[in-house]
């Protein structure tokens, strides 16, 4: 699967989106504003300045150092910030990975699944950006199908760290709930949901800024970003009207909360990680008692 | 002039460049009036001295001390400042020392494989046989089935053992070694003193330890990293992918906080609160020596000398320089540092703070590795890895050894002047000793692994010498070291446990004990941690500033050394003063190592009590710090980073706190002290190290240590093992430990070592002992109160060559 993966990619200076297939060596891409990208948008030598071979080299070593990378990771670059200390290994370390000039422009965000490929191959479209709410569902989709059946989503709660039968329980249930008895279809989240009832992504799958600030302003009440989950139930309660759908959400969110804070609480950036999807990444990556990440359970290799 | 001078010395800080710059002005007139020697009270020299001394030009200063010395011999002041800028002269601690890097928000932010260099040429052994395998999961079924009735037991039996959690006196009195007799009632104690502190531990596990990066990834690395395949066989050089969690026990990872309070409640920095007594005057009336040292009467010196060797590779926090502000503490007016400098106040380097910080209590990072990697013998990088295995040539040296000169002692470092190793910082003669030993054990271990391994690359032979090396560390603290500074048949046994298990340590003479036998249960209990399973109680194995605090132990830390030979004492006695950073070396040259560990097993450890630390560590240089109060520092640093004073710190502990000063000791000339210090019931306010140092609790049956840094210690002996998945789960991988490895770590004692490197020492008081350290001075019969742990009836009864 590594070696066929396609990397969505953000070159912050430009703006441009990149679509890069490392093995291949191909390259698509388009300008800042442009919102979708299709095969006819392939870039030979370069785009805005940033070369095609540059950006190969980027996304081979990107791939070497990432397993299930979160969308929004950013290539690593030193910082030139701190000239008081050269240190010889910090300056090979500089030397390797500013090899391309490039890295610290660029930001990882997302793979291509198989449905977007066949899209592609098909002469069709897929957006250059997915919605948050798609970001949040594409960090489960571990095979990179483009949709979840309930396999994949038993695995995908399995990596949210829930015993094995709650993972059974909830994935049947988002199976029927989300899927209406076939595989939820990623791309086609937003036509199946109602916004109102999640609250926390909007009609159009992005974040509701405006929700997250009330979030904020409740956590900043505290004095380390981290709030009992009683506290944050009755918030809910009080501010809004979940429905049952999403009062199971918020009952598994605690749940992984749980185990990975040790106690029932909820940190700021797990909230927010809830809704950006990167929740999902670091449920997955952190190790268990055991030393060992659920990730490596769901997609091993 | 000389009031100027005066004026300016008064104001001297380290952080005000317009001040040194004047200083240095100064010092030209004092110098140019010096030259013409027509000052007959010589104060012109011994200001150009004290400046001199303050600027950290200490040969400079001494000659112009010694000038002014000979022309007023009777000024106390002087001579001490001559004294002090001559050990600091031949220290050369005015050697240019690279500044301390601060920690940098990449090296946790990027993918750690970045920071490694991976192993060229490994060629891993076969995985587990099948039979292997299907031992190895019969175990651990008997192991899952029995593991609940034993936490069961223990809990029932050891919360029936005393309604008051932490009063153990009584029953761990029972294994005060010593006491011969055993009668079915001093059995029953016994085992009931065990379970609790199997009981104990848990509860500890259970609501203590805290997660500093609240539910993150270890220094919130960004998830989903790949993780390189070599590091699930090999150790890394920085302590990173140790486990899945990339950065969890990596250099440069957090101190949590731990108790039963979240750190947010408690954590706050108090190194400058007005209401606390200045740290200066606690280190004065508190912790500075009054009389002879106390001495432990069942340790030597290098029980000392081997908890500081293993502090280096567990922990160490990192400076800002000066001038991000220093703490200052002013001087009254009759400290004999203001009298000796003019100085007016006390000045110490901030510690870094994380450079990850986030909203809640303020964190700080380790410099090493939080893992018994050995981090001291090779480093807590990659870099200082490679570094310590080239030879003068430039390349890496053959066979995966370290850089050793011809005379088999560690290279000294050019820049530093001491010698070049893993962790080289606070050095004096003890730790020349500690590291070329194991220095020399590396070695040693990759000529067996070549001979044994002939296809093992370089890198292979390296990587797998230092997992052995570090196993054998950690098997001789954990069944040799604390044994002996906690000499108590509960405690060993339990010690031994962690190690062997329970059946293993109740069924079979110390000799015959392996960890995880094939008859035992795979459960870190019953089967001993070693080999068990992987268990950090969901939270990130990394070492927590309570524990950087119980051990400073610098008051284990003699005055002087008294140098000994194979044909007996020669009567000289270094001073430690003078046995510290370059002239650590100088002494190694000068009596040569063998006679080194003579002097170190003959000489006994000073106590862990108040009033009881080297008298030059109140009044010495540091690299960096020209006048510093090492003994005032450990109070500082409690402060600084947010660890509570004694009181609070028993009570996060699940421990009762103490009402007044007599909680703390029944000596009323000690409670009057800490009330002087600290005011009429102050017990608040006390501070840990204090606190500490004057419990007598537990002295008895602990004897070594206190009994609230035992109960730190109790957690953390097992914790740092049973965390360890190269000490768990991977110790039954032949690609990991093959079977010569395990057989020779299982084999190996301190006393073997230091025969199999010294073996001279076969002709000393070494042969005469149980355990290298207790005194070598002494047998069990002719003084058992210093070999308390041969006296045992059952703790040596069944050893081979038994010399009780």
């Amino acid at each position: 699967m590594t070696a066929t993966r396609s990397l969505r990619i953000r070159h912050h200076p430009s703006g441009q989106a990149f679509i890069i297939d490392p093995q291949r060596g191909r390259v698509l891409g388009v300008g800042a504003d442009t919102p979708v990208i299709s095969n006819r948008d392939e870039v030979l030598e370069q785009l805005g300045g940033v070369s095609t071979s540059d950006l190969v080299t980027a996304a081979r070593s990107f791939e070497a150092l990432w397993k299930w990378p979160a969308p929004g990771t950013r290539f690593p670059q030193l910082s030139q910030a701190d000239e008081r200390f050269p240190d010889a290994w910090f300056a090979e370390l500089q030397g390797r990975l500013n090899q391309t000039g490039l890295q610290g422009d660029l930001e990882f965000r997302g793979y291509i699944d198989a449905l977007e490929s066949a899209r592609l191959a098909s002469g069709g479209v897929v957006p250059v950006e997915r919605s948050a709410l798609e970001r949040h569902l594409t960090a489960l989709d571990y095979r990179l199908r483009g949709k979840l059946n309930p396999f994949d989503l038993y695995r995908a709660f399995i990596a949210n760290r829930l015993p094995p039968l709650e993972a059974l329980k909830k994935a049947l249930g988002a199976w029927i709930i989300f899927g209406r008895g076939r595989a939820v279809d990623i791309a086609e989240i937003g036509a199946r949901r109602s916004a109102a009832s999640s609250r926390g992504f909007g009609a159009d799958g992005q974040i509701d800024v405006e929700i997250l600030k009330q979030y904020r302003q409740l956590f900043d009440t505290t004095s380390s970003d981290e709030i009992e989950q009683a506290r944050l139930a009755r918030f809910h309660e009080q501010n809004f009207q979940n429905g049952f759908v999403s009062t199971a959400q918020w009952k598994s969110f605690f749940a992984t909360c749980s185990d990975l804070n040790g106690r029932d609480s909820v940190t700021y950036a797990q909230l927010v990680g809830l809704f950006d999807g990167t929740f999902h990444y670091v449920a997955a990556s952190r190790a268990d008692a055991r030393g060992l990440r659920p990730l490596d359970r769901v997609l091993p290799g | 002039m000389h009031a100027t001078t005066r004026e300016l010395l008064e104001r001297f800080t380290q952080t005000d460049p317009e001040l040194i710059r004047q200083l240095r002005v100064q010092l030209q007139r004092l110098e140019q009036a010096a030259a013409g020697d027509a000052d007959p009270t010589g104060t012109t020299q011994a200001l150009a001295g004290v400046c001199l001394f303050q600027l950290q030009e200490y040969a400079a200063a001494a000659r112009y001390l010694e000038a002014a010395c000979t022309k007023q011999p009777e000024r106390e002041a002087w001579r001490l400042m001559l004294h002090k800028a001559s050990a600091s002269a031949v220290n050369e601690l005015a050697l240019r020392r690279a500044p301390l890097e601060p920690f940098r928000a990449e090296q946790l932010e990027f993918p750690a494989a970045l920071y490694l260099r991976e192993p060229r040429g490994v060629q891993l052994p076969a995985g587990p046989q099948r039979g292997e395998v299907l031992l190895d999961a019969a175990r651990n079924a008997v192991g899952t089935l029995t593991r609940p009735v034993v936490r069961q037991l223990i809990r029932a039996v050891g919360s029936l053992g005393s309604r008051k959690t932490w009063q153990l006196e009584e029953a761990l009195s029972t294994g005060v070694m010593g006491k011969k007799e055993r009668t079915l009632g001093r059995e029953a104690r016994a085992f009931v003193a065990d379970m609790m502190l199997g009981y104990l531990r848990m509860q500890m596990n259970r609501d203590t330890l805290q997660d500093p990066y609240r539910g993150d990834l270890a220094g919130h690395a960004p998830p989903g990293q790949r993780r390189p395949e070599w590091t699930r066989y090999l150790p890394t050089a920085d302590g990173s992918w140790r486990t899945d969690d990339p950065n969890m026990g990596r250099a440069g990872t957090r101190f949590p906080m731990q108790g039963v309070l979240d750190a947010s409640e408690f954590a706050r920095n108090r190194a400058l609160d007005p209401s606390l007594p200045n740290p200066r005057l606690v280190s004065r009336a508190l912790l500075a020596p009054e009389g002879p040292r106390k001495e432990a009467p069942f340790l030597n010196l290098l029980a000392a000398a081997w908890i500081q060797f293993q502090v280096h590779g567990w922990f160490n926090h990192r400076q800002l320089p000066p001038q991000a502000g220093m703490l200052r503490y002013p001087l009254d007016e009759d400290d004999p540092i203001r009298l000796a400098t003019g100085q007016t106040h006390l000045e110490y380097r901030k510690t870094q703070p994380d450079v990850l910080q986030d909203r809640g209590p303020q964190y700080f990072q380790n410099e090493c590795t939080h893992w018994w990697d050995a981090s001291q013998v090779y480093g807590s990088d990659q870099a200082t890895e490679d570094r310590l295995r080239t030879g003068p040539d430039g390349q890496l040296l053959p066979d995966g050894k370290l850089y050793l000169t011809a005379d088999g002692t560690l290279p000294i470092d050019p820049q530093l002047g001491v010698e070049d190793t893993g962790f080289n910082r606070n050095w004096w003669v003890a730790l020349s000793l500690m590291h070329t030993l194991f220095a020399r054990e590396h070695n040693y271990v990759c000529d067996l692994l070549k001979a044994e391994q002939p296809g093992w690359s370089s890198d292979h032979l390296f990587k797998a010498a230092r997992l052995e090396v570090a196993a054998k560390m950690a098997r001789i603290h954990t069944v040799e070291w604390t044994p002996a500074i906690l000499p108590n048949r509960v405690l060993a046994a339990g010690l031994n446990t962690n190690w062997h298990g329970i059946m293993a340590t109740k069924f079979l003479p110390l000799e015959k004990r392996r960890p995880g036998l094939w008859w035992t249960p795979k459960d870190s209990m019953l089967g001993g941690i070693i080999g068990a399973h992987t268990n950090t109680y969901g939270k990130p194995r990394l070492f927590s500033e309570n524990f950087s605090e119980v051990y400073r132990l610098h008051a284990a830390v003699p005055d002087t050394l008294h140098v000994r030979t194979s044909n007996g004492p020669t009567g000289e006695e270094v001073s430690i003063e003078l046995a510290r950073e370059s002239s650590a070396h100088v002494l190694v040259e000068r009596l040569g190592l063998e006679n080194l560990m003579l002097s170190f097993g003959y000489q006994k450890m000073p106590m862990l009590v108040g009033n009881n630390y080297p008298a030059f560590m109140l009044d010495t240089s540091t690299d960096g710090l020209a006048k510093t109060d090492i003994a005032a520092a450990d109070i500082v640093r409690a402060r600084e980073r947010g660890v509570p004073p004694y009181n609070q710190f028993r009570a996060l502990l699940g421990r009762t706190r103490c009402r007044d000063y007599s909680d703390i000791t029944g000596d009323p000339v000690k409670i009057a002290k800490l009330e002087a210090v600290y005011g009429k019931g102050g017990i608040e306010k006390v501070d840990l190290q204090v606190g500490l140092l004057f419990e007598e609790g537990l002295q008895r049956p602990f004897q070594g240590f206190d009994d609230t840094r035992f109960a730190v210690f109790l957690q953390e002996a097992s914790r740092r093992l049973e965390a360890d998945p190269f000490f768990t789960e991977k110790w039954n991988d032949p690609r990991v430990y093959t079977r010569q490895m395990k057989r020779r770590i299982v084999e190996t004692t301190m006393a073997s070592l230091l025969l199999r490197h010294f073996p001279g020492l076969a002709r000393s008081g070494l042969s005469t002992v149980n355990n290298a350290f207790e005194p070598w001075s002494s047998t069990v019969h002719t003084a058992p109160h210093e070999h308390p742990l041969s006296a045992s009836e059952e703790w040596y009864a069944h050893q081979p060559g038994s010399r009780t």
